[in-house]
């Protein structure tokens, strides 16, 4: 390399491209915090404002989809393991289910359909997928509101258990954020993760005990049972329909079983995510 | 700053090459859409060392690796090789920056200060005064995706210059502003320079180039082809643009240029004995054997999803069929395998009662059994009975038909339980027996004489070296209502406390039907 007079790196000078120390990751992630919080604001208005009905469609939408289920499970399609408050059992699942949906939907491709931002802009990657799980988060407020509505229609009595449905969805964004965490850096690496993520949601949704009694069906069952139990979806579900309606006590299983695949979730995730935190650059 | 020896390649889907459309139909690509994972070497060595205060300037024609130097150098992309050093992070402004085209300018300029590291406040400070050097006025407020490719280059050079970066790339920022914008612009970037550090420009336009900068990089076809001052580097650059031999090809051509710095003279050395030609192709054939490895692991891993998804359908095929299992109990399904041989010992298919408990207004007289029975291969069949644990036994008929449903027995009530003994000879007079008990249960008068069903009874002793067959209940058995089991008998099989209805299991099979309804959403 003729021109090239090369220093030996020893005035100073840091190794560029490589990725920081973990704790300095954190740390930048930290102070930089206001970005993830900005952007997931900016872009849930953003995104809403080009339709017409705008921000009402944070409520349309989970709305017809818990008309549509009730109606095609409850009215067309009867069954034993139904719980008698039909309707508050099945909002609440399909509402919280939504979350997860959501979360892992646009979260597996926080990094694929920002391309242009990782390239021209440096900051830490990971505030991509956090500012989606807050706009995930931020979408759930009005969703709750219209929950807890549609349980008083239906005779759910009120009471100040509603109010742990709180640290649960902060419990749930916590997975969530895991979850999608590792779905972004398998998604950089092959896209092919965002067309099985949608199947992956269809068979959580049918596992996760929405539209029937888990308990019932797998009555006979302990070691099904026992799995179900495990779902992680179910868990959330299973936690937020124990203090929100009632008679659907949680099971000791499923109530062990959230925090700890949220902090499973999260570590995992965080680690997994910062590893390949300087090749998100090269996705095309 | 330092950079030694960078490469860098790309890792793109395409074909590569132009394919026919049997290729891209039948081909077996055509899985992937008829594309491949390419490697794209767009960088192949680059060496140089830049000092704080200079500006630098860098030509080349397109795809010669000009913006993927400057990435490299951000740390945006990573070197596949050599190392690129640094003071302080660079930071790049370049055309292709895009930020969110859904959001209005002043979002981005507020996004582009966090992301940058500026606190909310100073954010919310500097707004006005990057708005302001973009020149956009009312279409601050319009959604990005509205902007002429200028407006949009002023915005993001505006951002990119809000902070005094010690380290600035700029990749052809430049070139769509108007004029009134590019004066403004390079002022800006003189007083960069000034301020902090070092500039690196990326231009086509020579002119602002010779203004800008006192030293130019010329980058050809991913290899640093000369190094050295502005004017003469330029010249050299113009000399060759103008030689009709030259062929302006990308980084990514198969035939690399291998001499560099040397006179603008387009000399392609065969260098095929060449240590870097040698060296190239190891790197070459270790991509190849990465990209093996990679298919392997892939291959593998379908594999495991597919298996895993199999091992999903089978578990849920017997959740669905679990309903069928919780009325099991009930019957004992275990078929033996039937005696072909004549002579064999009689079989006792089922030998059990609809009424394991029988009621009795009184400790005397007689109440009445029901019994069913199916019976193979014997020549005669006989009943008889004796009160449970006397080991007496008399007869009550002989003479039977092989298979009986509901026959009625008498049952003496001053008994507490009676065995019930079928027994089967066949015509070489092998006999076998099966028992069955039934339980008195003393009431008040009740005109409760409903038949009370249940399972039929364990197969007892057989008398001869005859397989223990087990029982099977008549199909005819009507439902079983739970009823309390007898309670002293030892011999007696309690019945299942709570043996769930068959309207239970019908029920929660049409809901695990419903379920695979739903799939179709």
């Amino acid at each position: 390399m003729a021109d090239a007079e090369v220093f030996a790196p020893s005035e100073g000078l840091f190794l560029v491209g490589r990725r920081p120390q973990f704790r300095q990751y954190l740390r930048e992630t930290w102070q930089r915090r206001r970005f993830a919080f900005t952007l997931a604001s900016y872009r849930l208005v953003g995104g809403l404002l080009r339709n017409r009905l705008g921000v009402l469609w944070l409520v349309l939408k989970p709305l017809a989809m818990a008309t549509i289920y009730g109606v095609i499970f409850g009215g067309l399609l009867s069954s034993a393991a139904r719980p008698t408050d039909w309707v508050p059992y099945v909002v609440s699942g399909v509402f919280i289910f939504e979350f997860f949906t959501g979360c892992v939907g646009s979260g597996s491709k926080s990094i694929t359909s920002n391309t242009k931002l990782v390239q021209s802009l440096s900051f830490p990657r990971i505030l991509l997928p956090i500012s989606v799980v807050i706009e995930q988060a931020l979408s759930m407020i009005p969703i709750l509101l219209l929950l807890c509505i549609v349980l008083l229609v239906f005779g759910v009595p009120i009471s100040v258990t509603w109010l742990l449905v709180i640290p649960i969805m902060l419990l749930m964004a916590v997975f969530n954020l895991g979850v999608v965490l590792i779905l972004a850096r398998l998604s950089v690496w092959t896209r092919d993760v965002q067309q099985m993520v949608p199947i992956a949601n269809r068979v959580l949704f049918y596992v996760s005990s929405i539209f029937y009694q888990v308990d019932e069906v797998f009555a006979d069952a302990p070691v099904l049972l026992t799995i179900a139990h495990l779902v992680p979806t179910y868990d959330f579900i299973a936690l937020v329909r124990s203090v929100m309606l009632v008679d659907h006590p949680v099971s000791t299983v499923a109530a062990v079983a959230a925090p700890i695949w949220a902090l499973l979730a999260i570590s995992v995730g965080v680690v997994y995510f910062w590893r390949a935190e300087m090749r998100y650059g090269l996705s095309d | 700053m330092v950079v030694e020896d960078a490469h860098v390649s790309y890792r793109v889907y395409a074909s590569g090459k132009k394919l026919s459309v049997r290729d891209t139909v039948f081909g077996l690509n055509a899985l992937r859409g008829g594309r491949g994972l390419q490697s794209v070497h767009a960088l192949r060595g680059v060496s140089f060392s830049a000092h704080e205060g200079e500006s630098i300037g860098v030509v080349g024609h397109n795809g010669s690796g000009k913006s993927t130097l400057f990435r490299a150098m951000t740390g945006l992309v990573p070197t596949s090789q050599g190392a690129i050093w640094a003071a302080d992070r660079p930071v790049l402004l370049g055309v292709n920056a895009a930020l969110l085209p859904d959001l209005s300018g002043e979002n981005n300029i507020k996004l582009g200060l966090l992301a940058m590291g500026f606190t909310a406040e100073e954010a919310a400070e500097r707004v006005p005064e990057i708005a302001e050097f973009a020149e956009l006025n009312e279409f601050l407020y319009h959604p990005m995706r509205t902007y002429s490719s200028g407006m949009g280059a002023r915005l993001r050079f505006a951002i990119a210059s809000a902070k005094a970066h010690s380290i600035l790339l700029i990749d052809e920022a430049l070139s769509v502003g108007d004029r009134r914008f590019k004066r403004k612009s390079e002022r800006r970037i003189r007083e960069l320079r000034d301020t902090a550090g070092l500039v690196m420009l990326v231009s086509h336009s020579n002119g602002s180039i010779l203004d800008t900068c006192e030293r130019v990089l010329w980058i050809h076809k991913g290899e640093l082809r000369a190094d050295g001052p502005a004017q003469d580097v330029v010249d050299e650059y113009v000399k060759w643009t103008k030689n009709p031999n030259s062929t302006a090809v990308g980084a990514a051509s198969t035939k690399p240029v291998s001499s560099k710095s040397s006179a603008a003279d387009g000399g392609t050395g065969d260098g095929e004995s060449r240590p870097d030609v040698v060296e190239r192709r190891g790197r070459r054939s270790r991509l190849v054997h990465a990209k093996q490895k990679r298919r392997l692991i892939a291959a593998i891993s379908t594999a495991a999803a597919i298996v895993i998804a199999a091992g999903a359908g089978v578990a849920f095929a017997i959740a669905a069929n679990l309903p069928d299992r919780a009325i099991a109990p009930l019957v004992l399904r275990t078929q033996s395998a039937r005696p072909t041989d004549s002579s064999s010992p009689p079989l006792v298919r089922t030998f059990g009662t609809t009424t394991p408990e029988v009621v009795c207004t009184a400790a005397e007289g007689n109440a009445e059994a029901w019994f069913s029975w199916d019976v193979e291969d014997a020549a005669s069949i006989a009943l008889s009975m004796g009160a449970s644990g006397s080991g007496a036994s008399e007869p009550v008929a002989s003479g039977l038909p092989l298979t009986v449903t509901d026959q009625q027995i008498p049952f003496p009530c001053s008994s507490e339980s009676v065995d019930y003994t079928i027994t089967a000879e066949n015509a070489a007079g092998a006999r076998v027996s099966s028992v069955v008990t039934v339980a008195r249960r003393l009431e008040v008068p009740e005109p409760r004489r409903n038949p009370v069903p249940s399972r039929p009874q364990q197969p007892a002793q057989p008398q001869d070296p005859a397989p223990e067959e087990p029982q099977q209940p008549p199909a005819e058995d009507p439902v079983p209502v739970p009823s309390d089991p007898a309670t002293d008998d030892p011999s007696q099989e309690p019945n299942p406390s709570q043996p769930p209805s068959p309207d239970d299991g019908d029920e929660s099979e049409q809901q695990e039907d419903g379920t695979g309804d739903g799939l179709v959403e």
